[in-house]
């Protein structure tokens, strides 16, 4: 394994104490098929991108820290060192398409685009946007926001502790995750769904497969679950002191049409039952609907 | 961690235990997510199993049967009771295979019908406020001690967090807590509501998960 160490802003800040100077790194190692990638950094931001050749390029403008870089023909690892805890490092990434992505920050803002492999990206505070991963996926913020879309063939974990989480184009398995952030699922189409927040909102569009199970969970928000397609369910909701509102005809209203309760706890059958749905609000209301378009109301 | 519940939670769940085995069977729900899951599937179970209609038959046949009978037989009255569950785990499995299919023909039944079916308890009948014990006292001890735990380590990691994310986790943890302090006063209301005891039991979940996932991140920072 070649190892190269990239000494930054340590000799800068020998040399002009206090005034540090944006640093460069620009280095670009030649990889074989399905070569891994991963970075640790800590504050600044990454840009990972897809480009059409069998190299990994980093790209580094550094304020203080230095960037060691482990590289071989199996993969790149990247990792920042602040110099007594300071240094934000912008890093600007080219892989292969389908390579492999492992990034964790401390503060930095996490930007994955058109890589389409398969991915684990953590911050501590900062925000987590990816387009385009294949396979297994795990994003996660503790403070920031974060965002994924166009997934496909693999198992989904998204969560943020306080900021929001989105999920856009999903195909495949799901966990979504958040304490006090909204959680919006947009064309998800998985057979295994599981979605929960603490205050914030919880809204999913996507079809009900008849041997799916689908689990949404908010203690304090809405839940709006609106169904492409026919729906057939086994539905349990459960809630303290909020609603449900559905556009499907259910078993306890034997009248169809759109049906509206209060109370706590219910199990109804639409269709002839076959996917497994959840609905818990302890005090939020919870929507069924039928079409994948939101309303004005909800 | 002691043993898993077993066929304990059959006891557990139609309120047989003693007050020693009720509160160690809290404290082990309260820590257990696998018997806090099978809890839960036997307690569906249990919910779709009442659901199921004991519903008289649409005319009276009795008196057609009676009169054919030698001396008219006067009718031999059958108590409805409720029914009770003693599954073992394996045993839930299966059933719940046959409750799924039995339940999707009561659904049938129940769509046909003109009448508006009887929703499943929220609470199952009969059960004492403390057999639905993952609210008991030595459950929650027994998060509270972890949480302390946790609390303290991640105190301990505090300056390798930016103060924002400090804030965020902070406000995080009050909106976790204020979720708790609201199940914990509609659990007391209702102390035997399923629903509410699992929706604490979740809610105290959410807060461990969170420290251990904060301070576990802090600590690799």
């Amino acid at each position: 394994m070649r190892r190269i160490v990239t000494a930054l802003a340590i000799a800068a800040s020998t040399l002009v104490p206090g005034a540090l100077r944006a640093q460069s790194v620009d280095s670009t190692i030649a990889v074989r098929s399905g070569a891994r990638f991963e970075l640790q950094s800590v504050s600044g931001s990454v840009r990972i991108r897809a480009w059409n050749r069998s190299q990994i390029r980093v790209q580094a403008e550094s304020d203080g820290a230095r960037v060691d870089l482990d590289a071989s023909s199996s993969g790149v690892s990247v990792r920042a060192i602040p110099h007594r805890g300071e240094g934000d490092v912008d890093f600007t990434i080219s892989v292969p398409v389908g390579t492999p992505l492992e990034v964790h920050a401390i503060s930095a803002d996490i930007d994955a685009s058109a890589v389409c492999g398969p991915v684990r990206l953590g911050s501590i505070s900062g925000g987590v946007t990816l387009v385009c991963a294949t396979g297994d996926v795990e994003v996660e913020s503790v403070s920031g926001d974060v965002s994924a879309t166009d997934i496909r063939d693999g198992h989904t974990e998204i969560s943020s502790t306080s900021g929001d989480v989105e999920v856009r184009q999903v195909k495949g398995s799901l966990t979504a995750r958040s304490v006090s952030g909204d959680v919006s699922l947009e064309r998800v189409d998985g057979d295994d769904v599981g979605v929960e927040t603490v205050s914030g909102e919880i809204g999913f569009s996507g079809p009900i497969h008849g041997s799916g199970r689908y689990r949404f969970r908010s203690h304090s928000g809405d839940v709006t679950v609106r169904t492409e397609g026919d729906l057939s369910a086994t539905v349990s909701v459960s809630t303290f002191s909020g609603d449900l509102e559905s556009d499907w005809p259910i078993t306890i209203n034997p009248g169809g049409g759109r049906g509206r309760m209060h109370g706590q706890d219910w199990e109804f059958t639409v269709g002839n039952g076959g996917a497994r749905l959840n609905l818990e609000s302890f005090s939020g209301t919870i929507y069924l609907r039928r079409g994948s378009s939101p309303r004005r109301e909800d | 961690m002691a043993e898993h519940l077993g066929e304990q939670l059959s006891a557990y769940l139609d309120g047989e235990l003693g007050d020693e085995a009720l509160a160690a069977a809290g404290a082990h729900l309260a820590v257990c997510p696998e018997c806090r899951a099978a809890l839960e599937g036997l307690q569906q179970l249990a919910r779709r199993a009442e659901a199921l209609d004991d519903r008289p038959p649409e005319r009276d046949l009795w008196g057609a049967i009676a009169s054919r009978l030698p001396g008219g037989a006067a009718p031999k009255v059958i108590p409805f009771r409720r029914r009770r569950f003693d599954f073992s785990l394996p045993q839930l499995a299966a059933a719940g295979i046959a409750i799924v299919a039995l339940s999707s023909g009561a659904a049938v039944l129940l769509t046909r019908g003109a009448r508006t079916p009887s929703f499943p308890a929220a609470t199952a009948p009969g059960v004492p406020a403390a057999a639905t014990g993952l609210a008991s006292a030595k459950g929650i001890r027994s998060y509270d001690a972890a949480i302390r735990d946790l609390e303290a380590s991640l105190a301990a990691r505090r300056s390798t967090l930016d103060t924002a994310t400090i804030r965020a986790v902070e406000q995080s943890l009050v909106v976790i807590d204020r979720a708790i302090r609201q199940a914990e006063a509609a659990l007391a209301q209702y102390p035997n509501n399923m629903y509410l005891n699992n929706h604490l039991a979740h809610a105290l979940d959410r807060k461990l998960e969170v420290l251990r996932r904060v301070t576990s991140m802090a600590a690799a920072s």
